[in-house]
């Protein structure tokens, strides 16, 4: 994985493990990899990875279980508000930046549409 | 910390395999020369005796030489510098590893000397029959022999501590000097503690003979007493050399 | 948290020249610290001084211990293997390492040689010079210390290489020990490091948690770095 130096590591760590969830390679209830292994898998310090996920236990994401590892949590509405934090934060990102453009909330409504409905046409 | 056993293991290894080349080369020289001698006009008597002999000399030569360099090469090589060990340990397990190989060459020697004088047995008894006078006690003779391969090996030993000396002071000294015209700045260096070294131990040589004369001794004991005088200089060349390694001998940086 | 080493008011002068003056400095356990610094700052001299290979004025205590002479088995220090004949086989090297270090773990080694592809049948000679680094990474970390020092492990080294030699020091850097890697090019290790030492001006110039400058600066390592040297970050 590349990372960007010019954010902390430990918030990479944890975008990549929430990107995980979100698209289902870790699923409620999934076991994490040991610390060394994830990493090792992600060519960082262990202290680092330490750190991402103690703050992600914090949150509730995680389950840290006694001498069995770390694992995803099984409750569900958690997930779910997790995942539309997620979206929120990519929405106010671009909001911001159409906003900076002058745009007006109609009009940034009316672009997006036009924009799916490009994008439909591409793929199809 | 390391046991002294296994620093001796490993600096032995590679000087008993030094050894053994030089052994081997020496051999071969023997070899040719004998060969040499075969097709030009054929072997004399005394001659496989006369040959490893002759060979000897160069031999035990190339060996202290070598021995020095294994032995200087340790104190500026973090390979040995970085081991676990204090600089006394790691001083004198250096100098008893190359002394043992030294003791070992030399033992090959006998063996040497052992065998060509058994092959040219007559031609070397009706020599010492001619040269010694009967009545001169063979006990006195292999006194002699073993007192000059005590003070042979005392030799070899003051001479390697000196070595040491001369390279540790001018390592030491480096430290402190500008780094400009370095090779000539070695150069007086060198010659300038060389001198006062072998000006120092000459020094104590005459202080021990004059010891001995005052003990008004007899020639024997004169002998054993310079024996004991180069140990002496030896050891007070060894304490200088541990110190030196402690407080101010670098290493080759990497 | 304890401290793996404690330098203060070390000083070295060599050939009538200031190397380091008046360093201070403290690593805890169980870090990664990029030691940074030009060619020529010191680098090397602060590693060679906390092994005791080059000698200085100050104190340099490791794991508690000012005595220089029992820092050796404390420390594990990427040694350049100048002390073998180039045509000595790495194997007889990692026996000679086997049994002067009583750390030495073999197991470790052959786990090392494995993951690093060292033919240990080869002699020091034909190595290449990613392939000797390799096997200095592979003796220096088969060691259980508490402090390792890893002297320009990346230099002239091939990128695969090096992807490698960084996979091994997450793998094989015991969770207690503190780990210093001196490098002048740091984007490719920055994503491994706790901390970073700045060297510059003949002593520490900056001692700071990598996460933190990206946080307080929004800026990389490597920008950071490079920001000292031209002095355009003021540093408190």
């Amino acid at each position: 994985m590349q990372f960007d130096d010019k954010v902390p590591i430990y918030y990479q760590i944890k975008n990549y493990l929430y990107h995980e969830m979100m698209t289902g390679q870790l699923k409620p209830g999934d076991k994490l990899p040991a610390v060394r292994q994830l990493a090792v898998d992600l060519t960082v310090n262990v202290n680092t990875v330490q750190r991402a996920l103690g703050e992600m236990i914090t949150e509730g994401i995680l389950e840290s279980k006694r001498g069995k590892g770390n694992f995803v949590t099984m409750d569900e509405p958690r997930i779910t508000q997790l995942k539309e934090h997620l979206v929120m934060e990519q929405l106010e990102r671009v909001y911001e930046q159409l906003h900076a453009l002058n745009l007006t909330d109609e009009q940034i409504i009316e672009s997006l549409k036009r924009f799916i409905a490009q994008r439909r046409q591409q793929n199809d | 910390m390391t046991s002294f056993g296994k620093v001796f293991q490993v600096m032995s290894r590679e000087r008993f395999r030094t050894t053994n080349k030089i052994l081997l080369a020496e051999l071969a020289v023997m070899a040719g020369t004998l060969l040499w001698s075969v097709v030009t006009r054929g072997i004399q008597s005394g001659e496989f005796f006369g040959v490893a002999a002759a060979w000897s000399g160069p031999a035990f030569l190339a060996a202290f030489i070598f021995m020095s360099v294994a032995n200087e090469h340790v104190y500026t090589r973090d390979t040995y510098r970085l081991i676990p060990i204090g600089e006394t340990k790691l001083y004198l397990t250096n100098l008893l590893s190359s002394f043992l190989m030294f003791l070992y060459f030399g033992v090959i020697q006998v063996v040497l000397y052992a065998i060509t004088s058994t092959i040219d047995a007559k031609f070397l008894n009706s020599l010492f029959a001619d040269l010694m006078d009967p009545r001169y006690p063979l006990g006195e003779a292999i006194k002699v022999v073993i007192g000059l391969g005590l003070m042979g090996l005392a030799l070899v030993v003051l001479g390697w501590t000196t070595i040491s000396l001369v390279h540790l002071v001018v390592s030491a000294t480096n430290n402190f000097l500008p780094n400009v015209s370095r090779r000539a700045i070695d150069t007086v260096l060198y010659i300038i503690v060389i001198y006062l070294v072998v000006r120092v131990a000459a020094f104590m040589m005459h202080e021990f003979n004059n010891l001995s004369d005052m003990m008004s001794a007899s020639g024997q004991t004169l002998f054993g007493m310079n024996i004991v005088g180069f140990l002496v200089i030896a050891a007070i060349e060894a304490v200088i050399n541990v110190v030196l390694l402690k407080k101010w001998v670098e290493t080759i940086p990497n | 948290m304890t401290n793996v080493l404690a330098i203060e008011q070390l000083t070295y002068k060599h050939n009538l020249k200031t190397i380091l003056n008046n360093v201070d400095l403290t690593l805890q356990t169980g870090k990664i610290v990029g030691l940074l610094g030009e060619n020529g700052a010191g680098k090397t001299t602060l590693m060679r001084l906390v092994t005791g290979s080059a000698k200085g004025s100050g104190t340099i205590a490791v794991c508690g211990d000012s005595v220089a002479a029992h820092h050796k088995s404390h420390v594990s220090f990427t040694e350049q293997l100048r002390g073998f004949k180039s045509n000595t086989r790495v194997d007889r090297v990692a026996n000679f390492y086997r049994l002067v270090y009583p750390d030495f773990d073999g197991q470790r080694f052959e786990e090392l040689v494995t993951f690093l592809q060292i033919d240990t049948s080869l002699k020091l000679g034909a190595l290449s010079k990613g392939m000797k680094e390799k096997v200095v990474i592979a003796l220096t970390l088969a060691r259980q210390t508490q402090l390792y020092l890893l002297d320009e492990p990346f230099s002239g080294i091939d990128s695969m290489s090096r992807k490698k030699i960084i996979s091994s020091i997450i793998k094989w850097k015991p969770a207690d020990a503190t780990m210093v890697i001196s490098d002048h090019y740091v984007a490719e290790i920055a994503p491994i490091l706790d901390e970073v030492v700045i060297v510059k001006n003949q002593t520490i110039y900056a001692h700071k948690a990598s996460d933190a400058i990206r946080e307080e600066f929004g800026i990389g390592i490597e920008a950071y770095y490079e920001s000292l040297y031209e002095g355009s970050v003021s540093h408190d």
